[in-house]
């Protein structure tokens, strides 16, 4: 029933009268009414209640005022909520009572939440923001000096300035991490997780004028490694609409965890042609590669430099996201374009989590040559991690090989990630990592770490006779 | 193999040793083929609890995990936390799971690590239910979207409080194991359709002094 457009039961209440009254949605939060029986009312009057019937429902809402608006359709006016403000949209078509007011319902909840904050932790925001006020007026004044200029000029005086105060400015957050880092030392799990919290409820707005630490706080697609966030930390560039804005960009993206990320990348890609190389008899057969969680699948343009890396290829791309295995198809369209050759290419959209309830997957989507995942074992739990890895292993040939990404405990970006990014990773340490394997029987295994030390890889070759 | 980082990268000062408190899981797989709680001491470090698909098992399988948590010497906090998140995870396979054979039950593992606690429940699940995991992953990654479990609590409470007066779903069980039971929810479905929940809790300061 279009309940927008048709007319409802319903009728006002006045002391211990009923007045009825045709109603119809007018906006989101106003009613248009006709009174049913002689209008004995002028303008602006005001009502205990109202009650609508629909959809086999009776709703009472509360105190209204029905304001005369000069023939609006044929009714007589339009009603408005005086006391509790209803969000009448979700009321007509979800048949939900939604109060504009219902927001406030966890104020006592949310400001008790600061009662437990240490005030070395206050202290450290407190400070910590008034410096950052500081910097942006300072950046957003020299901004505006020469916002007149040419474009070229702007852009000039821009870099000047990024490379002479932005500079120094970029030391003063770094001394602040270390000052992070010394004031949350003690915490408990609970007690980074709430002063995590206090931490962005202060610092939110120059949280959002970075766009990377905008992306991983809102998580706009669900979660905060997405496709997007990954091309920022890839491009490490200066991006923003302001000065400040650009340097609260480019500060984490130089950060040790951000630099693991770039790093991975060309790890994969060295790992891939060296597992390959041990297979140059394999043609007319390709060298079968799957790639789980694969986002964007940026890794592909320093895999394939040259038409002949795309004949040696299968590559299959699974993801969750379909927005980033489009990303990924297109990427793959572009690569093949400008190497003039066909890649070859499979695409899955499936999750991780509901695939290990394919039997027999193998024969569904064949055995890997090689497989890579990096950037999902971070946010698995220790269940779901071994089962994931058991099934992994499966789709390897014998003699078949293995990548797979954890972030290590020790990660010095991890509170600037927590408190700054709202962004937690499952940790690990090497034999935590190691110990995912227990139940599989590889031929080799080993971890490795990339240059930061923040990202270790557990590298597993698989039995060349199966077992 | 790279040594184990001994500084911070962007300062270059020493981290201390055992300065992170998150080491997670070291429970090495004592596996006890047991469904029901055991002498005290020496003490056990798991326990798997089978349920019958009716809602009355859960006070029964609450009382045998609580004192199973106790006898391990666990505070009254931690017991209350991992007994909720118990509770929760068999509702959730209960009302979820397909239960078509005699031999089709709610089983609970509950494996105590050095440093965490693990909560697993497994539930057969079909086709039909593919939509309720949908939700499930969905709502998991929502939750573990924020660092301090407490913002999905409050964002989750002003949701019930918008819902309609018909819809029986609060949603509010799986917040609650993040935020009450402080603990991590993650899933899979293992091969057979078996729908496996689980809790991970850390433990620190967890025993009774």
């Amino acid at each position: 029933m279009n309940h927008e457009a048709s007319n409802i039961k319903a009728h006002l209440v006045k002391g211990k009268k009923k007045i009825p009254i045709d109603a119809r949605y007018g906006s989101r939060h106003s009613l248009l009414v006709r009174l049913l029986d002689v209008n004995p009312f002028v303008g602006n009057t005001e009502f205990s209640g109202l009650v609508i019937e629909f959809n086999g429902g009776k709703f009472e809402l509360g105190p209204c005022r029905l304001v005369s608006e000069p023939s609006v359709d044929g009714y007589d006016g339009r009603l408005i909520f005086v006391s509790e403000v209803y969000d009448l949209q979700r009321l007509f078509f979800e048949s939900k009572i939604v109060k504009l007011q219902d927001a406030f319902l966890n104020l006592p909840l949310i400001l008790a939440h600061k009662d437990k904050i240490k005030q070395s932790f206050k202290d450290y925001t407190a400070n910590l923001s008034y410096d950052l006020n500081v910097y942006k007026n300072l950046f957003d004044e020299l901004d505006a000096e020469y916002a007149e200029e040419p474009e070229d000029i702007k852009k000039a005086i821009q870099k000047a300035i990024i490379d002479t105060e932005g500079k120094k400015f970029m030391h003063y957050l770094d001394d602040k991490l270390d000052e992070l880092e010394e004031v949350v030392a003690d915490f408990s799990k609970e007690e980074h997780e709430r002063h995590g919290f206090y931490f962005r409820k202060q610092l939110w707005n120059f949280i959002m004028c970075s766009p990377i630490m905008k992306r991983t706080n809102l998580k706009p697609r669900g979660y905060a490694g997405d496709s997007e966030m990954m091309r920022m930390i890839y491009s490490n560039d200066y991006e923003g609409e302001s000065t400040f804005s650009k340097l609260m960009q480019k500060h984490p993206l130089e950060q040790p965890g951000a630099q693991a990320v770039r790093n991975r990348r060309k790890i994969i890609a060295k790992t891939l042609t060296n597992i390959q190389n041990n297979y140059s008899d394999l043609q007319p057969e390709k060298f079968k590669v799957l790639s789980i969680a694969c986002g964007a699948a940026f890794e592909m343009k320093d895999i394939l430099l040259s038409p002949e890396d795309s004949e040696k290829y299968h590559f299959t791309l699974l993801d969750q996201d379909r927005s980033a295995l489009s990303e990924a198809a297109a990427r793959v369209e572009q690569i093949g374009k400008q190497l003039g050759a066909k890649i070859k290419v499979d695409y899955i959209n499936a999750s991780v989590r509901t695939m290990v309830a394919t039997r027999q997957l193998a024969k569904k989507w064949g055995q890997f040559h090689f497989l890579y995942c990096m950037g999902l074992f971070d946010y698995l739990t220790p269940p779901v991690a071994r089962a994931v890895l058991g099934t992994l292993y499966q789709l390897l040939k014998p003699g078949g090989e293995m990548l797979i990404g954890n972030f290590h405990i020790s990660n010095p970006s991890r509170y600037y990630m927590e408190y700054w990014n709202d962004w937690v990773l499952y940790y690990r340490t090497e034999e935590e990592f190691m110990d995912l394997l227990r139940d599989v029987p590889s031929e080799k295994k080993s971890i490795f770490f990339e240059d930061t030390g923040c990202q270790m890889f557990l590298h597993v070759k698989k039995q060349t006779k199966e077992l | 193999m790279k040594p184990l980082i001994k500084k911070n990268r962007r300062s270059g000062k020493e981290r201390r040793p055992g300065k992170d408190r998150r080491k997670s899981d070291d429970s090495k797989p004592r596996f006890l083929e047991t469904d029901t709680i055991q002498e005290q001491r020496p003490m056990k470090s798991s326990i798997k609890l089978i349920v019958d698909p009716n809602w009355d098992e859960i006070e029964r399988v609450r009382n045998e995990s609580n004192g199973f948590l106790k006898s391990y010497g666990l505070s009254d906090d931690i017991v209350h936390a991992i007994t909720m998140v118990i509770s929760e995870l068999i509702e959730n396979g209960l009302k979820y799971g397909v239960f078509k054979s005699p031999e089709n039950r709610v089983i609970v593992d509950v494996y105590i690590g050095e440093s965490i606690i693990t909560v697993e429940v497994t539930n057969p699940v079909d086709e039909s239910t593919y939509h309720h995991l949908r939700r499930l992953d969905k709502a998991i990654q929502w939750i573990r979207g924020y660092q301090d479990p407490f913002e999905a609590y409050t964002e989750r409470l002003k949701e019930v409080a918008k819902k309609a007066l018909h819809d029986k779903e609060s949603g509010l069980g799986l917040v609650r194991i993040a935020y009450e039971g402080k603990a991590i929810l993650d899933f899979f479905v293992g091969e057979d359709n078996i729908l496996n929940v689980s809790a991970v809790s850390n433990l620190e300061g967890a025993f009774r002094r």
